[in-house]
């Protein structure tokens, strides 16, 4: 429902109270730019002198924090996506992102993990998603790798394969295993989740919902009102 | 109210909207709703989005229009560190970096939207305003549980749209590099640049477009820099003119 529309702000709101002393620089941008204006300098070469001069006296001034870098995970050095076991074996790769170091498939990490022999296609599915979903062990997650909490493996309500598409339907609950929100972990999740269910040739596409709503699924991860459908040619 | 109350007391106004204080709220950012959309909060009633004309800023209008959507999950608010609240603090994020203190988008001549609803009314509503850049305005997480202040990764993510067969949106790639410069260079963690072909306000904004997730909020170097929004919002703007050449 729309009821909403847009209000003009009036240009007399109330002075908000600051702190000047965490903002040691900011006078100087609207003197930079008074100053640049009276000299004759367009409005736009103003601005540009005035930002300038306020980023340098932030990092002087320390207003600008000191950068904390992360050690690097340890994963980085973990061996990268390999090639799809071949098809005669029970070997198959699960992937995970590797903290968000590139939340692509060329960037996943990849797991050998067996299947056992002679399980059907939907069985195959519900054992990848669960291993997905389930994560990597403690010692792989403290390797720096991201995955949803351990729980997240118990909430597949139903794995689903007709015709080359695969629909996977977790059950609510699933909403707080995650950051699923948070575009770091929805694009790496995402990939590797393809990256996982693709090795299966019988899949040509994947379909996730909650509670029997893919759209409750793809709000989730901010991918929008409409289903996602993972496809295998739009993977890699 | 000072906008930092405003950022720390979300029960206050919650309680605000129910109370229908819908005359000192037309002034205030509105707030998304706590309990995701399949909850009563989602007809957004008396809720409006801010929009900050220059002229009324002692500004010439230079030409642009800039929307900006605080996060206003689909799904509810998101936490971090110390009680943080994602959703409450980025639309303080946008207010400030809309119509802050001087440095601010309409300052520099920027007819700025504050969008207020769910992501695609967002979206709808950016498209009809003819909106040249549309920024996105989040904060990251890399560990489910956020107030528990224990995750992996920090810095600036700056994303712009590029499709599963490999089109990079140009303006939408430089509009995004130029946050991960600015904003990035100001946040304590390590900045990088990302692309998406999922998420929805990259591939279905008319306008270029970008999204920020500032910093992570389940980190608490992270965390703290977001509440102080105050010294890093007017990169926004920076950003911004910096991407159009100083319009
Ligand atoms: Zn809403
Ligand atoms: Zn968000």
């Amino acid at each position: 429902m729309v009821l909403v529309d847009a209000r003009e702000m009036p240009s007399d709101l109330p002075p908000v109270q600051r702190d000047e002393s965490k903002n040691p620089c900011a006078d100087l941008w609207e003197r930079t730019r008074s100053e640049a204006r009276a000299n004759g300098a367009r409005d736009g070469d103003a601005r540009r002198q005035a930002d300038v001069a306020r980023a340098a006296c932030e990092s002087e001034r320390s207003v600008t924090p000191t950068p904390t870098s992360f050690a690097p995970s340890p994963c980085l050095g973990d061996q990268l996506g390999r090639q799809a076991p071949a098809a005669d074996s029970d070997a198959v790769y699960v992937y995970f992102p590797c903290g968000d170091a590139e939340p692509s498939a060329a960037g996943l990490r990849a797991f050998e993990r067996s299947l056992e022999p002679g399980l059907t296609v939907e069985q195959k599915a519900t054992t990848l998603v669960s291993w997905l979903l389930g994560g990597p062990g403690e010692t792989e997650r403290a390797r720096g790798y991201l995955a949803p909490d351990p729980v997240a493996a118990e909430h597949i309500a139903s794995v689903e394969w007709s015709g080359g598409a695969l629909r996977i339907d977790l059950a609510p609950g699933i909403e707080q295993t995650a950051p699923w929100s948070s575009a770091t972990f929805s694009t790496g999740f995402l990939a590797a989740m393809e990256q996982t269910l693709f090795q299966l040739d019988e899949v040509t596409t994947v379909e996730l919902s909650i509670g029997g709503e893919c759209r409750r699924f793809s709000e989730l991860v901010e991918f929008g009102p409409e289903c996602v459908v993972s496809t295998r040619e739009s993977t890699g | 109210m000072k906008r930092r109350a405003l950022a720390q007391a979300p029960g206050k106004i919650v309680l605000g909207i129910l109370g229908g204080l819908l005359l000192a709220l037309a002034v205030q950012p509105a707030i998304a709703h706590q309990y995701g959309s399949s909850s009563s909060y989602d007809d957004h009633l008396g809720i409006y989005d801010s929009l900050y004309w220059p002229g009324n800023y002692g500004q010439a209008y230079n030409g642009y229009r800039i929307f900006l959507s605080p996060a206003h999950h689909w799904s509810g608010w998101k936490h971090g560190c110390s009680g943080y609240t994602e959703d409450l603090n980025m639309v303080a994020v946008a207010q400030e970096a809309a119509a802050g203190a001087g440095y601010d988008l309409a300052h520099r001549g920027y007819y700025v939207r504050v969008g207020a609803a769910d992501p695609d009314d967002n979206v709808r509503r950016s498209n009809s305003f003819g909106t040249d850049r549309h920024i996105a305005l989040h904060s990251n997480g890399s560990t489910n549980n956020g107030p528990a202040c224990q995750g992996k990764a920090g810095g600036t993510r700056s994303f712009y749209y590029r499709s599963s067969s490999g089109w990079e949106s140009p303006n939408g790639k430089a509009l995004a590099e130029q946050l991960r410069l600015r904003v990035g260079a100001g946040s304590p963690g390590a900045p990088d640049l990302k692309s998406s072909s999922r998420l929805y306000e990259l591939r279905t904004t008319s306008a270029p477009a970008a999204y920020l997730e500032a910093e992570f909020h389940d980190w608490a170097p992270g965390e703290t820099w977001l509440i102080d929004y105050e010294t890093w919002s007017w990169r926004i703007g920076w950003a911004v003119d910096m991407h159009l050449g100083y319009p």
